[in-house]
């Protein structure tokens, strides 16, 4: 018994989303290899053959590997010994049986076998509520889907195609979030299991499927080579309203790299080319950023400082690529308006901080330098109402109802949006929504990079204006003097 | 998992800690008195104690 090697180039390879067969294989391999310690040391805790023991010991070997390479029972392994540890009763005593049925689509003569599980007792464990037992026309609809994302996969998608063919075993479905279209999870507990609700077409399916798998890829490799030093710190992902420890932004970073590719493919393939043109757009510069950043931010190892460099290398390239000024824009927007929505949701200032601003203020002295602090915070989920605009504008819909500023803004009238979202903190100075506004279009470079800031002082000085404060705070002389 | 490789970001080959036993039987293991697969054990142990979430995406929002 030797210990799991990985080739550097391999290992870039990985990185890079182009992981060879081998490596994949290998992948799976270390799987098995967890599933089994871990049903060994239940086992040997047990003192005795317990009946799960007795069942896989009674199977063809062939069958009794199979089982214990199958994501569920890694899931089971793990909450089992979890509830050990913690001495609490596990969800479930008894290594379940194989739950669902299996769904094959084929495409070209290339064929894609996975269990949809919709029965099974350890479905909740994958992180989403799970959806009812289907119905005979439910299964069909997601055989359906299934066979539409493998035929969009396979076609255009080849790379890809590989990795979910060789990691993806158990789709859970999941109830669909009245707060968004289409939501997945993954566990690191089961590599190669997935949740999804109920898909709306094969292309949001071929997606889920992609970044999902991208995750189980990364927990597989996580698990051989620790990637991310222990380190509590969060921070910005660009994929989530929370902020992130470096290990879940690098799982970001990780799925959007395959997404980011999936919707580049479909661009040069000419399939939906206004959406895949925002979505690679939006998404390669996220990617290359956040990649950038966790490489220069000291929280990464050795290994995980390989693979992020070879993430970064890769989605390089991609932004020097033409989309077209207005999705580029547009994309621009996008990102620009989830990022100072997070910094407002998730950044405060210190009160003693506030309150040497103030007295900063009223003494007509330059702003004392102050940090802004992250707070941690339960995840939220908070769709954007103008990333809703922009995506009715590249669809051609007629605009809904709309913020004056947000409208204002969206169509490039910066002028006519900075006027909006003054009159809007002019009459509120707690409407969240001016400010994240007045953050994205003021001349100002303290509202634009550190809107928390000026908002924390604005609410300290409710008589100061608030364009006079955010050029104090810039740097500037005070413009008033306040008795 | 820590890799045994020097901290240089470039080796020619990473190792794990992990050890390969995806050949064995869960009997053959179950007998197998090693500490090699009890250190491997400790570690995948730390895993499940340590901060672990389901990686949840809620597309739509993006």
């Amino acid at each position: 018994m030797q210990p799991f090697r990985l080739a550097d180039p391999d290992l870039a390879a990985l990185g890079a989303g182009r992981p060879s067969p081998g490596t994949l294989a290998l992948l799976r391999r270390a799987q098995l290899s967890r599933h089994l310690l871990l049903l060994r040391e239940i086992r040997l805790r047990a003192g005795r053959n317990p009946r799960w023991y007795d069942r896989l010991h009674a199977m063809p070997p062939g069958e009794s590997r199979d089982r214990i390479a199958d994501p569920m029972t890694g899931l089971w392994a793990a909450q089992v010994l979890s509830a050990l540890r913690d001495e609490t009763a596990p969800a479930c005593t008894e290594l379940p049986e194989i739950a669902g049925q299996a769904l094959s689509v084929t495409h070209a003569g290339r064929a894609l076998t996975v269990r949809l599980d919709d029965r099974g007792p350890l479905r909740h464990l994958l992180g989403l509520a799970p959806a009812e037992p289907l119905t005979p026309a439910e299964v069909a609809r997601w055989r359906d889907s299934l066979g539409e994302a493998w035929r969009i996969l396979t076609t255009r998608h080849p790379g890809a195609a590989d990795i979910v063919e060789g990691v993806l075993r158990v789709i859970v479905p999941a109830r669909p979030d009245p707060r968004a279209e289409g939501v997945s999870a993954t566990s690191a507990a089961a590599f190669g299991a997935v949740a999804l609700s109920a898909p709306a077409n094969g292309t949001s399916l071929a997606v889920a499927l992609l970044h999902e798998t991208q995750h189980s890829v990364l927990n597989a490799v996580h698990g051989l080579f620790e990637l991310v030093r222990p380190d509590d710190t969060l921070g910005y992902s660009p994929w989530r309203d929370d902020p992130r420890p470096a290990s879940g932004i690098l799982h970001g970073v990780y799925a959007f790299l395959a997404v980011t590719r999936f919707w580049r493919a479909e661009l040069r393939g000419g399939s939906g080319a206004g959406e895949a043109a925002f979505e690679f757009a939006r998404w390669r510069a996220a990617v290359h950023e956040s990649a950038g950043e966790l490489l220069a931010g000291g929280r990464l190892t050795a290994a995980g400082n390989r693979l992020a460099g070879a993430v970064r290398d890769e989605a390089g390239p991609w932004r020097s690529e033409p989309v077209g000024a207005e999705v580029e824009r547009l994309a621009d927007l996008a990102r620009a308006d989830h990022h100072v929505r997070w910094r407002l949701r998730n950044l405060t200032v210190a009160h003693g901080d506030v309150a040497a601003l103030a007295e900063a203020w009223h003494a007509g002295r330059a702003a004392p330098v102050v940090r802004s602090v992250v707070t941690a915070s339960p995840r939220v989920v908070e769709p954007s109402p103008r990333l809703r605009m922009i995506r009715e504008l590249l669809r051609g819909d007629p605009a809904g109802p709309a913020h004056p500023g947000d409208a204002a803004w969206v169509r490039g009238d910066a002028g006519a949006a900075l006027t909006a979202y003054r009159m809007g903190l002019g009459k509120d100075r707690d409407q969240e929504r001016a400010w994240s506004g007045l953050a994205l279009v003021s001349p100002h470079p303290a509202l634009r990079s550190r809107p928390e800031l000026v908002r924390a002082a604005a609410r300290a000085l409710p008589e100061a204006d608030i364009a006079d404060l955010a050029a104090w705070l810039s740097g500037g002389e005070r413009s008033c003097t306040c008795s | 998992m820590e890799t045994g490789q020097p901290d240089d970001g470039h080796a020619p080959e990473w190792r794990s800690a992990m050890i390969d036993v995806s050949e064995a039987t869960l009997a053959e293991l179950v007998t197998r008195d090693d500490s090699a697969l009890d250190r491997c054990l400790r570690r995948l142990a730390g895993d499940l104690a340590g901060p672990s979430e389901q990686i949840a995406g809620f597309n739509s929002a993006l």
